[in-house]
């Protein structure tokens, strides 16, 4: 037994060397969620879907909000929308000892919505998300995320890192998702056209969510004893906009109903819309959304 | 669990250290943490269908008790017959349910009937198809005087859910598994040492091989209305070594899981694309699920006793049934008929038991003969193999028909010059070791060699699997 373990041990040895270098390479061009799990435990937080990962630049918001750091912790609507698996990784990102902290949480009809047909917990579209699973939200390098989520050869670890130059969607440490696309009118034109078509689909198969909004709800309270809450509405390119009333014409009711129940401001920037530039109609392009976070800085100071 | 997940990377050596050095004293212990690390191993599938495993274990051992003490063949028979109305009708239940509703109110309609019956949403138990042709083997030989009914639960239990081969095979006899829960069992270097050598070569077929032609195949038979007809055969083609890739890996990593247990599960896989026939193949692929089928349904049916009309009838009966047993589709049907199309013009010319021996034995090549038999038989594998991958059987008709086209000769535009490189290596070491257990088994080569070549086999796997939930085809048989 002694030779047997002493000689599959030494065949492990380069196995284990392999993931461990290669591991150590991840950073923001691995994939778009990595560097969620990567960074120290925040005590600022902004929470929601793509649209606030791409549109809420945690620099821009800690110049503006000074002696604050703050941390992106948006994922996508099929990841993070809010509801059990959400909050309960936001409550392991969380610094614990936070005391007063600034938590943004964007809101818009899609991460307040699920799929017709979801009777159990299981259906949720987050169910497999990362965020369920992981135990490990701060370590550096995060062997645990790459283990359980990075589904390619690490190989690509390496060859992808951002040494040799970053990738078209750079997840910042600070988990801002940096997207560089052309913004030529044809080009951006496009991919509204496809955009909408999506989520006119979207549209078909869910409804809006008692679930998510009491999800919402409960995500308010359990921050409020850290921190100051905001709930901010970020907008979307005309299109989308339209679909979204035609959708869910009461949502600011809704939203403004909540915000006075748990006493907190509701930032509704959708009158603002097309102040904005947006890379497919729903994303907010990044120089946009350096000028958006501005205004939620501005606006929160005012407060 | 996934073979090839962090999860079974974690939770082999746990039970491996538990076995070998906090049970080893007790042969009841080891069977228990067998059977705990078992349900806990299918449970991270879906714990809700251990019930099923239980029930299963239960109805099936205390069937065999009281087959022990029944001596009056009626008795006798009922016993049997509740244990295969119960478990084929699980299977029924959970694989079948849905296709024969369909189909009762699809042949009605035709006649003008109309029935509103909605299909129930049932998901299919991992391995169900595996686990309960085991138990029925236990039956059928308690049955037949073959084997002595077990009094140790424990033993049985650990017989049915033996986590390396319960979620996809080899499809086990009691006669040879279980005895090997009786005794006691000593580790052994040259048996694990080799188990090792087998996962390491079955996760090179599954990860390295299947898993990178996986999404070719994906491609091709999606887009395959607008793809060359060298597309198409090259999709085939591809297909079948991620089939071979994937389930034989499969069987590889069981049966190496296996040996570091001490235990000895039957071959599954014998270098099946080297056969010079078809009948040749069947011998070579799914060994445990063909001599299955063999030993308790041809058998039974009279096999071939009964001259050449019984043999060629029972043929289809076997393939058909063998076909219907992978899944509830006339895609799996009509693959099972055409592979007993095949073997046809064998029997009538009753050559099927020509080619008993490994191709060209103490040869470096075969000749032109065998290399053309070998090549013929491959092709009419890939060609059945298509109706198998189908969605439908418009789509493998529409498939086959499109490979017929004036670019049949041409070069595919996009050559996946990698992945023939994988299928090439494999190739390689199967036809070099192909009277052997294994690719991997090069006992006979110097050392340092040897030592080379596992580190290359490493490698390849390191630089080109992709580590996921990439599951394992027949996790849906």
């Amino acid at each position: 037994m002694k030779r047997f373990l002493i000689k599959v041990f030494l065949f492990l040895i380069p196995v284990l060397a392999w993931f461990l270098i290669l591991g150590s390479f991840a950073d923001g061009n691995t994939d778009n969620y990595y560097q969620h799990f990567t960074s120290p435990k925040p005590d600022n937080m902004i929470l929601g879907s793509s649209r606030a990962a791409q549109g809420i630049n945690p620099n821009i918001l800690g110049k503006n909000l000074p002696d604050r750091k703050f941390d992106n912790f948006a994922l996508t609507v099929v990841d993070s929308p809010y509801g059990e698996i959400y909050l309960g990784a936001i409550k392991k990102k969380l610094d614990p000892k936070t005391k007063d902290g600034i938590f943004i949480l964007g809101v818009d009809p899609w991460n307040l919505s699920i799929p017709k047909g979801t009777d159990k917990f299981s259906d949720l579209p987050e169910y497999n998300s990362p965020l369920r699973k992981l135990s490990s939200y701060d370590s550096k390098p995060n062997y645990e995320y790459l283990a359980r989520n990075f589904h390619r050869t690490w190989y690509h670890i390496f060859r992808d890192r951002e040494s040799n130059g970053k990738s078209n969607a750079y997840l910042h440490q600070n988990g801002w998702m940096e997207v560089t696309v052309s913004m030529k009118p044809q080009e951006v034109a496009e991919r509204e056209k496809d955009k909408y078509a999506d989520y006119k689909k979207i549209v078909a198969v869910q409804h809006l969510s008692k679930y998510r909004l009491e999800s919402l709800e409960k995500t308010i309270y359990f921050l409020k004893n850290y921190g100051k809450v905001y709930i901010v509405r970020i907008p979307s390119g005309k299109n989308i906009k339209n679909l979204e009333k035609d959708y869910y014409p009461q949502f600011d009711n809704v939203l403004l109903d909540l915000s006075k129940k748990s006493k907190i401001p509701y930032l509704n920037f959708n009158s603002d819309s097309e102040k904005f530039q947006y890379t497919d109609g729903n994303h907010m392009y990044k120089e946009s959304g350096k000028v958006f976070t501005k205004q939620i800085a501005d606006s929160i100071k005012l407060k | 669990m996934l073979f090839n997940s962090l999860d079974f990377a974690i939770f082999l050596p746990i039970v491996f250290g538990l076995y070998w050095f906090v049970t080893n004293k007790n042969l009841k212990f080891q069977n228990v943490l067998i059977v705990v690390a078992s349900y806990y191993f299918y449970g991270l599938w879906d714990w809700r269908f251990l019930g099923l495993i239980l029930f299963s274990t239960v109805l099936d051992y205390s069937l065999g008790v009281a087959l022990g003490k029944y001596e009056k063949p009626n008795h006798r028979k009922i016993l049997l017959w509740i244990s295969i109305i119960t478990n084929l009708g699980f299977l029924g239940i959970f694989k079948y349910y849905n296709f024969f509703l369909d189909n009762f109110i699809e042949v009605f309609s035709v006649f003008g009937y109309r029935f509103s019956a909605g299909s129930l949403s049932i998901i299919l138990p991992v391995g169900i198809s595996f686990y309960t042709f085991q138990t029925l083997s236990y039956t059928i030989d308690v049955y037949k005087n073959k084997l002595e009914p077990t009094k140790d639960f424990v033993a049985f239990a650990a017989f049915v859910s033996f986590f390396p081969q319960l979620v996809a095979g080899p499809i086990e006899r009691a006669t040879h598994l279980l005895p090997q829960f009786y005794k006691k069992r000593h580790f052994n270097y040259q048996l694990a040492s080799d188990g090792i050598r087998q996962i390491l070569w079955g996760l090179f077929k599954k990860m390295v091989v299947a898993d990178n032609c996986s999404p070719i195949v994906n491609e091709i038979f999606a887009n395959y209305q607008n793809e060359s007809g060298s597309t198409l055969v090259l999709g085939a083609v591809l297909f079948a070594f991620q089939i071979y890739g994937d389930f034989s890996g499969y069987s590889d990593i069981a049966i190496g899981t296996s040996r570091l247990f001490g235990f000895d599960l039957m071959k599954n896989f014998n270098y099946p694309y080297f056969s010079r026939d078809i009948a040749e193949f069947w011998r070579r692929w799914h060994i445990s699920l063909s001599t299955w089928f063999r030993d308790y349904l041809y058998i039974p049916l009279g096999g071939s006793k009964g001259g050449l009309w019984m043999k060629i009838r029972n043929t289809f009966i076997i393939f058909i049934v063998s076909g219907f047993w992978h899944g509830a589709n006339w895609t799996f049907i009509f693959w099972g008929t055409l592979n007993a199309l095949f073997f046809l013009p064998l029997l009538l010319r009753e050559t099927n038991r020509s080619n008993l021996d490994a191709v060209a034995l103490g040869k470096l090549i075969p000749n032109f003969r065998e290399f053309f038999s070998i090549l013929l038989t491959f092709g009419l594998v890939c060609f059945a193999w298509i109706f198998f991958r189908a969605e439908n059987l418009s789509q493998a008709f529409s498939y086959i028909e499109s490979i017929f086209t004036w670019n049949l000769l041409s070069i595919p535009p996009k050559f996946p010059t990698k992945e023939i490189g994988f299928i090439g290596i494999l190739l390689l070491f199967e036809w070099m070791n192909r009277t052997q257990e294994h690719g991997l088994e090069i006992e006979r080569f110097n050392v340092w060699i040897r030592r080379s070549l596992y580190l290359c086999v490493m490698f390849l796997i390191l630089r080109y699997a992709n580590f996921g939930n990439n599951e394992f085809i027949y996790f849906q048989f």
